[in-house]
Formats: structure tokens, sequence, C-alpha cells
């Protein structure tokens, strides 16, 4: 484990850290193309701060499906769970960094970005790859897929005092506030805001039983949620920077469940409140960078169960998740930045104590490290990177080890060509980390769990037509998980245990068309389509029923599309869809197992004004799903019909 | 003109929508066949009958929404005929599904609810015009088979699932499998009175109960699945009072007369329970068999019936073998199939 880090900190060895010299940027794999729409720039996808305004998504979840590739479980309403995947591969390989913070779930892996709020994004990019000469922490490397997202709070600012204030009121009683001030004094930058929303959830629907149509309400669907939170950060030096920021969530929430024909009963709640305290200290010269960084997150989860039928008159289970990183990051510059070497070392220590029938309390210290090498010659880009996981999970006397090596190759041309465009091509080898859950949880984890592993491959190029203003982007991909961890009923329907079994080899294409027509000086079209195609199927065992079948829930086809316009920079129109082809709910692909594909269609109308000097408003109408579609993503969990939302923004600066 | 018709294109793509049908109900009389229940899995409301002809071999899926018009709802926990009538339990969704057992078509659905919380009904049993059905809330409810109303509720233990009538007394099996110290007992309920005799301790878990004759009872000890090992228990409920393990690997029973069936996921093993003594521990090979999930016997036929459960996440199938262990024919039928019932 130490030799690792060691040799990782060698290479590093002669970085300059108090260089004097004024940074100069790198050439990246990003290439931002304008500032308010999806961009297409290798394996780089970002939302901007208006785009995101006009999609009104009620949360970093609902947003996530705007990016090509993504498959979003969404489990329905404003505080129903979201979770992710790209292109096949389960969420817990996309690592999700809030303003260079990464935030980790070790208690179930996979982060719910229902919990994540949207008001305060400034922007949002996923990028799969190694992302420029930014630097992120070592687990997000490590992860290879990266959900970036940077807040106003934390985003510099050559105004002396900015101020946001949000409020929204939407169907099913939908209520929202979000206040930020932010104010800079002399190289130092202070900021705070605060959030409260609540939805009250219980939405009509429809859903199909057999031959007739149940009209139902949504029930015990209810959210309370606040956050809050505080950034700081002052320039030591022109190089020296330290940048420190907690946030705190508090949510009590129904959990609905899924429709049961003919039982409506519904009353499980979960309560959580999550803080995360951070400090970094940035460094930069002419040579490169450098992060030492620490993120602390505690946090807790009370699941209520007054149904359970057993004794004590229902569950009340508690899990107390303590989650404390270390790390340091950098990057270093050779030979007018033609070459660069990245890497550095990161240490999480986790802990997870459950007060429940089972009662468990795991730790587990994770050291993780990254060297890699990226060169930018006139024609192409070339990255190398290897990593290693070192593991140690810790449950009562029973202590388990797990190492694990890691590599990314990506060549890239630089320069556009007419007929090949932008190719791309890498590989990518990542692994996930069984959760505290797989391991431990209520006597049907298993501590002998090794790490899913995930081998990617991927080629693409991005084209640009009629003077820039038609984009296409084009990207093949085939990736093969081993070592899949499922849970597997064992003895009975009852008894489930958690196993290395699984086989799955995806393959697909993504392909991003944008056309923008600059009609008049105050009058701007955009039109994008945004589409995957994915089979993503079990190969564990070529006798089993499910051989080569696409696996529950992810669609063949999705498709994102929209057609936005833009009056006098000051009124804007976005017309947006939402695709998804059949699924499956269970792994065997037949008719009794189909869910059927939907189409769901948004508008919002935005209008912007100067009140008073620097004073601004921003009214934003958005009628949501307004065909009034009946969908589920996951089945059973009914999405709301139409319904509006009316968003009011205020900003002094 | 092509920027209207580009926009066109990009919004008005592909979009699906199942059309409502209207519904006849089947009124075809179900003879010469298997009425199966197909469990499902939980949440995902897909409880199913499936009908085989045993003239032709042909599965129909989803028998109950061709006769119901509607799905028969979330985890379906037992099937059972009495009389003219065919009683499917719904454990999720709560309810009891009455059929007409000639026609397969439904007379009632009984909500099972107390005070707005699901009693999640488990099990079946009848005697003497009554229908006891275990709740896994605490109680066995009792049906009049005319007036399809509970009568009463009887508490026993926590979480009952099986029941056997012997002499006139309902032995039921309290599981306790929701709560962390598991429960130990059967309940001893007069079926005349419908009042709970007494508890005697079995062992963590019991499941399945066989009954050999008046005074001899099998019951399935499932233990936790991990620490505590599942026995087989020989109970006699008569004067004497002993009880006797029996030392073989288990994790379900099947009665068939005189015999045993006990069945692991590598084997199925036949049981003299005159004589207590293994006849054949290899009594089926289940080299076709992936999931094993329950056996049945049926009497009318003599003929076995093994349970499939396919991994219990694909559809599963049901294998048909004679009583001495030939097999005749297997049936593709729903997911997680747990129970039939034979049609002349």
């Amino acid at each position: 484990m130490l030799k690792n880090a060691f040799l990782v900190c060698f290479f590093f060895s002669s970085l300059t850290i108090y260089g004097q010299e004024k940074e100069k940027s790198l050439p990246g794999v990003r290439i931002e193309l304008s500032n308010d729409s999806i961009l297409l720039s290798g394996e780089s996808q970002v939302l901007s701060v208006k785009k995101i305004g006009l999609y009104a998504s009620e949360d970093i979840g609902a947003l996530t499906q705007k990016i090509a590739g993504i498959t979003l479980k969404n489990y329905g309403g404003v505080g129903g769970m979201k979770t992710i995947a790209y292109r096949g591969i389960s969420g817990t390989n996309t690592a999700i960094v809030l303003d260079g913070f990464a935030l980790q779930n070790t208690m179930v892996g996979q982060s719910d970005l229902s919990n994540l709020q949207v008001d305060n994004v400034h922007s949002l990019s996923f990028t799969s790859g190694v992302p420029s000469d930014e630097l992120l922490p070592i687990s997000a490397l490590m992860q290879g897929n990266i959900l970036s997202i940077n807040t106003f709070e934390n985003k510099q600012t050559n105004d002396t005092m900015e101020v946001r204030y949000t409020s929204k009121v939407g169907s099913f009683g939908q209520f929202d506030n979000y206040g930020s001030y932010k104010r800079s004094v002399s190289n130092s930058l202070l900021s705070v805001y605060a959030k409260y929303r609540s939805f009250s959830g219980n939405y009509p629907y429809t859903i199909e039983n057999g031959n007739f149509s149940t009209t139902s309400m949504r029930k015990n669907n209810q959210l309370n949620e606040g956050f809050g939170g505080i950034n700081y950060s002052k320039d030591l030096n022109p190089n020296l920077k330290i940048r420190t920021s907690i946030h705190f969530n508090q949510s009590e929430r129904g959990l609905p469940g899924a429709v049961i024909l003919y039982n409506e009963t519904s009353n499980q709640e979960l309560n959580q409140q999550n803080t995360y305290a951070n400090v970094v200290l940035e460094n930069k010269s002419e040579k490169g960078k450098m992060n030492i960084y620490n993120s602390l997150n505690y946090g807790y989860l009370n699941y209520i169960d007054p149904s359970y039928l057993n004794n004590s008159g229902g569950l009340n289970q508690w899990y107390f998740n303590t989650i404390n990183q270390t790390g340091v990051t950098m990057n270093r510059k050779i030979k007018d930045s033609v070459f660069m070497l990245y890497g550095g070392v990161e240490h999480t220590f986790s802990s997870l104590t459950a007060t429940n029938q089972y009662a468990f309390s795991p730790k587990r210290y994770h050291l993780q490290s990254v060297i890699g090498m990226k060169s930018m010659l006139k024609k192409c880009s070339f990255t190398a990177q290897i990593g290693n996981h070192s593991l140690q999970n810790q449950q009562g006397a029973s202590v388990k080890n797990t190492t694990a090596w890691t590599s990314y190759l990506q060549l890239e041309k630089r320069n556009y060509h007419s007929l090949l465009g932008l190719p791309r091509a890498w590989f990518k080898q990542t692994f996930r980390m069984p959760s505290f859950s797989e391991l431990y949880y209520n006597a049907i984890g298993n501590k002998e769990l090794k790490p899913e592993l995930a081998l990617q491959y991927a080629v693409g190029t991005s084209y640009r037509f009629f003077k820039k203003s038609l984009r296409l982007s084009v990207d093949g991909y085939y990736n093969k998980v081993d070592n899949k961890i499922l849970a597997i009923p064992t003895k009975n329907l009852f008894v489930w245990t958690i196993l290395n079994v699984g086989k799955v080899q995806i393959f697909g294409v993504d392909i991003l068309l944008r056309k923008n027509w600059k009609l008049t000086e105050n009058f701007e079209l955009d039109a994008s389509i945004n589409y995957a195609f994915q089979k993503v199927q079990d190969i564990s065992d070529e006798h089993s029923t499910t051989f080569k079948n696409q696996l529950a829930y992810f669609p063949a086809h999705t498709l994102q599309s929209e057609v936005s316009i833009l009056l006098n920079n000051k009124t804007g129109l976005l017309i947006s869809n939402s695709t998804l082809s059949n699924r499956y709910v269970l792994n065997e692909n037949n008719t009794s197992n189909l869910l059927l594909g939907f189409s769901t269609y948004d508008i919002t109308w935005q209008y912007r004004m100067n009140a008073y000097k620097k004073n601004k408003l921003k009214l934003s109408l958005t009628l949501k799903n307004f065909t009034n579609t009946a969908y589920q993503y996951i089945s059973y969990f009914v999405m709301p019909g139409r319904n509006y939302l009316v968003s009011l923004n205020y900003a002094f600066n | 003109m092509r920027l209207i018709s580009f926009c066109l294109f990009i919004l008005f793509l592909s979009s699906c929508k199942k059309a409502v049908t209207s519904y006849s109900p089947d009124a075809n009389v179900l003879k010469n066949g298997l009425l199966i229940l197909n469990e499902g899995l939980f949440n995902l409301n897909n409880a199913s009958l499936s009908w085989v002809d045993l003239s032709t071999g042909k599965v129909t899926e989803d028998l109950f929404l061709q006769k119901t018009g509607r799905k028969l709802g979330d985890t379906g926990n037992d099937l059972q005929r009495y009389g003219a009538k065919v009683y499917v339990l719904v454990n999720v969704s709560s309810t009891i599904e009455v059929l007409n057992a000639h026609t397969g078509q439904s007379l009632k659905q009984i909500v099972m609810q107390e005070n707005g919380k699901a009693k999640q009904p488990r099990n079946l049993a009848f005697y003497g015009g009554k229908v006891f059905v275990s709740c896994f809330d605490g109680y066995v409810d009792v049906l009049d088979t005319a007036s399809l109303t509970v009568e009463k509720r009887i508490k026993v233990g926590s979480n009952p699932e099986d029941m056997v009538v012997v002499n006139q007394r309902l032995y039921v099996s309290n599981s306790g499998g929701l709560i962390p110290s598991l429960d130990s007992t059967l309940s001893i309920i007069d079926c005349q009175n419908l009042v709970e005799l007494e508890k005697i301790v079995v062992g963590k878990n019991p499941g399945k109960i066989v009954s050999q004759n008046d005074s001899v009872l099998y019951v399935h000890v499932r233990g936790n699945y991990s620490t505590i090992p599942s026995v087989l228990k020989k109970v006699n409920v008569g004067i004497s009072k002993n009880q006797e393990t029996i030392p073989i690997k288990i994790s379900g029973i099947e009665k068939m007369e005189n015999q045993l069936l006990i069945y692991t996921s590598e084997s199925v093993s036949l049981y003299d329970m005159k004589t207590n003594a293994t006849i054949n521990s290899d009594f089926i090979p289940l080299n076709d068999i992936t999931t094993l999930y329950r056996i049945q016997y049926i009497e009318a036929l003599k003929q076995l019936f093994l349970f499939d459960a396919n991994t219990y996440t694909n559809s599963g199938y049901i294998h048909r073998f004679s009583n001495t262990g030939q097999y005749i024919q297997k049936y593709h039928v729903g997911l997680n199939p747990n129970s039939l019932i034979y049609y002349e």
C-alpha cells in the first residue's frame, strides 16, 4: 500500500510548490464552444447555468438525463430517488465532484442524486476520462466517469458583492426558496447560502391493470428538506490559495414505494442528514499545480416502516456513516506544456454503524494512488494513467485486504480534418468496490466479495459544419463487466446473498447533433438531438434463460431532443422531449417483463429584465409533461402527469 | 421550411402508448389440466395463474387475466380448491381471490386489511365449511365459504405460515420470520370452537407441516439460515409429547401417501414415515432443474410435480414425474411457480 504511494510522490518530488510565475493554461481535452448549451468536445459534455435554468429540473438527478449515454432511474416526484448508469455501467463507477471535492457513499455505493440541489449550480459537466489540467480528487480520477458540479457560491467574482434569490411554486404542493450571498474582499471570498423545499407529492396517476385503467392518488410522497452552507477562500499569496466549505442537508421524506395493486397502504419514511466539511490548499505555478485536501462527511439515515409485521410495531433503523478523505493531487508541465505528468494519493477512512436487528459496524481504509502522463503534440494528444486501490475492510474481528490496479489510455486528434473530424479513442479499466451494504447488510452481505471490474473501450469523433453552426459527435463503445456484484436468492425467495457472479457486455453508440441559427441580431434558434443506442447484455452463463438478454431497466434507445429560441437576449423558450424505448423489469426479455417506453415533453418560457441598476429579475414558467403522458422509469413507480413550475429569480450583480 | 421540418423532426420522434381494449370474460370450463400459481416477484404486481392443458401440453399464460380482465396482484402465496371454489392468496396485495372452480371466473375479491394495515395472507387450510387463512400479522382468519367474509380472527404466534388440520385441530407454524429472535412454536386451534388451545415449542422458524396420522406431525424447522441449521422434526401431538430430530439435510418436505419427499437444492430423498428410514437418497435426479422451489404430490394422478423457480428471477418450469420417480414431461410457466391444482 505504502509502496504505491511513495512511487507517486517520487514522481512529483521536483514540483515547485511556491513558484511565482503566472499560470499559462494548458490545452485540454474539453473545449467549451459557447456558454449556453450542451457542448461537444472529446468525452466531455457541459451544461451551463443558462440551460440548467431552462430545464427547470427539480434536482441534479433529473438534470443528468440531458447527458448522452446516461440512463436515469427515477423513482418519481421531487423527493424520489434518482440514480444513474453511464453506458450500461452502474453509477457507482461515476464520481460526483462538487466544487472540486468528491462526494462518496460507502454505505450503499451509489449516491442518490435527488439529494443534490440545482438552484446554485453554475455549470455541470460530465467527463469520461481525464479532464484537461483541472486538478481532481484522486478518487474521481480513478473512477474515470466524472460528474462535476460547480456552484455559484464557489465561483470567483470580480464584483464585491453578489446576491441570488430564487423562489419556486409548483404543482402538488411544491415550494422552493433559495438564497445566497457572496462577498469578495481583498483576495478572499465568502459566501453563504440556504435553501428550503417542500413537496406534498400527492399527484394523481393512472395505471393499467389488465383491461382496466385505475386512477388514484400518489400517497406518502411528501418531502421537507433544508440545505445550508458556507464557503470561504483566500489567496495566501499569488500562487497559494486556501478554500474551505461546510455544507449541511437534512430531509424528511415519505417513501411511497411501488404502486401495489389492491393495496394502497404506504407509510414508510426516510430521514437523512449529511454534513460535509472541506478544506483544500491550492498551489499553482507556471510548472504545475498541486492541491492538498481533506473532506469530512458525517451523516445518518433513519428508516421507519410502521407496517413491518414484527412484534415491536414496525421497523425503526438508524445508520450512521462517516467518511474522511485526505489527499494530494498534482500536475507538472514539461517542455513548454507539451507533456504533463499528473497524479497523487488519497486516503479514505469510512465507517458505518447500524442500529438494527442485525447491528453491524464496518470500517474501511482505502488508499488510492494514480500516476499519469499527458502529451499535447501539435496533431494529437495522448494520455496514459495507472492507478492502484489498496483496501482494508474490517467488520468486528474480520479483516479483508484487497488490492487492484487500473489503467487508462487515450488518444485524440487535435487538428480538425474534414473527413475524420476530431477522432479519439480510449481504453479504461475501473473498479467498483463493494459497498458496506453489499458486504455486511442484514446477514445477506458477503464479506468475501471482490471488486467489480469494468473494461471500457471507446472510439469517436466530432464534426462541425456550416461555420461551426452544425455540430455532430459520434461515439461507439464496448464495455465488459466481470465479477458483477448481484443479489441472488440462495435458499428461497426471502433469503438472498450478494455474490460476484455476473458478467455483462455492453456496446452502443452515442450521437449528438446540434444546430444553431442566428437569424437576426435579436433572434437565435438552437436545436439539438442526443441519441443513445445501448445493448447491455447478461453473458454470465450461456445456458441461462437470460443469456444475451438486455439487462433490466436499460432501454436500447434513448433520445433527448430540444429546440430553444432566444429573443432580444431577454425572452427564451425551450421545448424539450425525452424518449425512452421499451425496457424489461427483469433480465429475462419476455412480454410479461416488458415495461413500455415513453415520450414526455416540457416547455419553458423565460423572461429576463434589469429591474434597477445591478438588480436583475428572471421569471420562468414551465409546463412539464404537457402531453400528460402516464409513464414510469421503474415499474409501478408512477411519474406525475402534466404539472407546472413557476420560478422567480433575483440577482444582484 | 427546412428549419421548421428539422425542429419538428427533433421534437416529435417516437412515442409509445398501449391501447386499452374492452374486456369480455372467458367462460370456458376448466378440465383435464393444471392450474398453477406463479408467485411473481415482490413489488412487480406480476403474480399470475398458468393453465396447462394436459391433453395437448399447451400452456396458457396468465389465465387469471384472461378470466377476470385484471391482474392477480403482488406475490401469490397459496392456491387451493375447496368444494366448488378456488382460493388464491395474494400476500403483498393482501387479497384473497375467490374463483368459480369450474370456470375460473372471479366470485369475489376479499381485501385483507385491518385498521389500514395489510394482513398479508400466507397459507390456506379448510375444515367444516370454513377457510382458515394464516396472516403474517399474527392471526389466523376464519372465513365462511358461503358468505365469503371473515368471521373471526384468532391470535396465534408471530408471522404464521403453514397449517394442517388433524383430528379437528388446526396446527399452525409460527415462523417469526420478521422478528430478530424468530418464533419457535406451533399454535393448536380447536376447529369447532375456533380458539387457540395451546402453543408447543418445536424449534426456530417452523415452516411446512405434514401429518403422518392423528398424533404425529413432521415439521420443517428452518433455523436462521446461518448459525442455526434447518432440520426436520417429528412431533408427537397425541398423548406422548415426544419430539425427535431427523438427521437429514433439508430445505423442504412433501407428503406422498405414507412417505415423505425430503429435498434440498441438490437432491430429493424418499423417506418412509413408518420405518423412519430413508428409502432412496437420490429419488429424483435434479440435473434438469435449476432452482428446486417446491414439490407437490397429486394423489388423484399419483404423480409428483417439481417446481423449478429458475433462479427466482426467470420464468419457471413444472417438471412432472410418476410416483416412482420416472420423468414424464415439463411445462414452461410463469415467474416462481409455487402451487397447483389438478383438474380431471
